[in-house]
């Protein structure tokens, strides 16, 4: 077997240290810090990445946020207006009507009291006309000086006064 | 060991140890002691570290955020035991990232090449594997102490026990925390020898009885191979993620010493 010459450990052990020692010594100061390096700054920058991605969704939501709330605030703002409108508008029908209703009122009033004036006076000329009427009657019948108090009453009589 | 080529390409006509052999490419001067000269295992070594150096470079070039083929290899291998090291050790244990990583691939190059026709797999000696197993036991226990200091040899005094027991017990836990780096240097080794081992001699059969004219007989063995060559495949994945998760639960035990 001759893994159990002896003759040959010497050189085998000094080739396996230079050769190894080579190795870790390259591994150990060009090779491994700089894919540390590497990956360690991949993670660095994807976790970045995921920091912003973060970082932006949050500011999207808090836009979205505001506007709702804006939303929100102009539908409240709109019913206040429209609400507002609808009393402004009811108030001025409400004293355009009351307007008219006291305009109307008072033609009405006009109304009456020019119809009761015309009534009186008609009344009035008719009892005159009466009177004539009964003092050319009178006369026709040969009482020549009717009294006017004695045809006045008789005429209250006749009109139920 | 140099010069040293003792073949025992016999008789037999295949030999399944052969593969294993080392020797010398071209010799280097003695330093200090030590025999320096470079290998068809120290090829493989090389080779194995060049390739990972390679791909982890070209994979690490691309920086850009959504990455690229090389990167993302390079990406899923840096996460694969950078994620392992979180959920044994957790954070403080990326400390470790470096030392556990490299490890990691170097096992895993050594297992992988070694798959290819003709090539050396480092990791079917026992003296490289001990040589990996027996660092992440000092580094384990150096953590330990340093963490815990003295308390760091409460490990081997498990809570709860009778006191008449305990002799007994500390001698067993200090038994199992002592063979630590052989199971696992004989687990990776066992695993890369035997395999290859079966392999060849499978290999063998087929050329063995398709040169002597038996082509209908040999496509059992070759169907095996195939087989186990996929098996060998996953073996290999497999025993790299093995030892260097249990490099991770060792650490773990000596960072937080919950046993």
């Amino acid at each position: 077997m001759p893994q159990l010459d002896p003759s040959t450990f010497g050189s085998q052990l000094f080739w396996l240290a230079v050769s190894f020692v080579t190795l870790y010594v390259v591994l150990s100061v060009l090779v491994l810090p700089r894919i540390g390096a590497t990956m360690a700054k991949r993670s660095e920058q994807l976790d970045g990445d995921l920091a912003e991605a973060e970082a932006l969704r949050a500011k999207a939501e808090a836009a979205l946020e505001a506007y709702e709330e804006a939303l929100a605030q102009a539908r409240t703002k709109a019913l206040v207006v429209a609400q507002t409108m609808r009393a402004e508008v009811q108030a001025e029908t409400a004293r355009q009507k009351a307007e008219l209703d006291a305009k109307l009122a008072e033609e009405a009033a006009a109304a009456d009291s020019r119809l009761a004036a015309t009534r009186e006076a008609a009344l009035a000329g008719l009892r005159d006309a009466a009177k004539d009427i009964v003092g050319e009657v009178m006369l026709s019948i040969g009482v020549d000086q009717a009294d006017d108090k004695s045809v006045e009453a008789a005429l209250d009589a006749a009109s139920g006064r | 060991m140099a010069g040293k080529t003792t073949n025992a390409e016999g008789g037999a006509g295949i030999d399944p140890m052969h593969q294993f052999e080392v020797h010398a490419l071209f010799d280097l001067p003695t330093i200090a002691g030590i025999d320096t000269s470079f290998t068809n295992s120290s090829l493989w070594m090389v080779i194995a570290v060049s390739l990972i150096t390679v791909f982890m470079t070209a994979a690490s070039r691309g920086t850009s955020l959504v990455p690229g083929r090389m990167q993302l290899m390079g990406e899923l291998a840096y996460s694969f035991v950078a994620n392992m090291i979180k959920e044994n050790i957790g954070t403080e244990g990326m400390r470790f990232f470096p030392f556990i990583f490299s490890l990691f691939m170097f096992i895993l190059f050594c297992n992988m090449l070694g798959m290819l026709p003709y090539s050396f797999t480092v990791t079917s000696h026992l003296i490289v594997t001990f040589a990996l197993a027996a660092t992440v036991f000092i580094l384990v226990t150096l953590v330990g102490f340093a963490r815990h200091g003295i308390g760091f040899l409460k490990l081997f005094v498990p809570s709860g026990i009778p006191v008449v027991l305990l002799p007994l017990l500390v001698v067993i836990e200090l038994i199992s925390y002592l063979t630590r780096p052989v199971s696992l240097s004989v687990r990776l080794f066992g695993n890369m020898m035997a395999g290859h081992t079966m392999l060849k001699i499978f290999g063998g059969f087929v050329v063995g009885l398709g040169s002597a004219g038996l082509i209908p007989l040999a496509i059992a063995p070759f169907a095996l191979m195939v087989a186990f060559t996929g098996l060998e495949l996953l073996i290999a994945g497999l025993q790299a993620y093995v030892f260097t998760i249990l490099t991770c639960i060792y650490l773990n035990e000596a960072i937080h010493m919950d046993h």
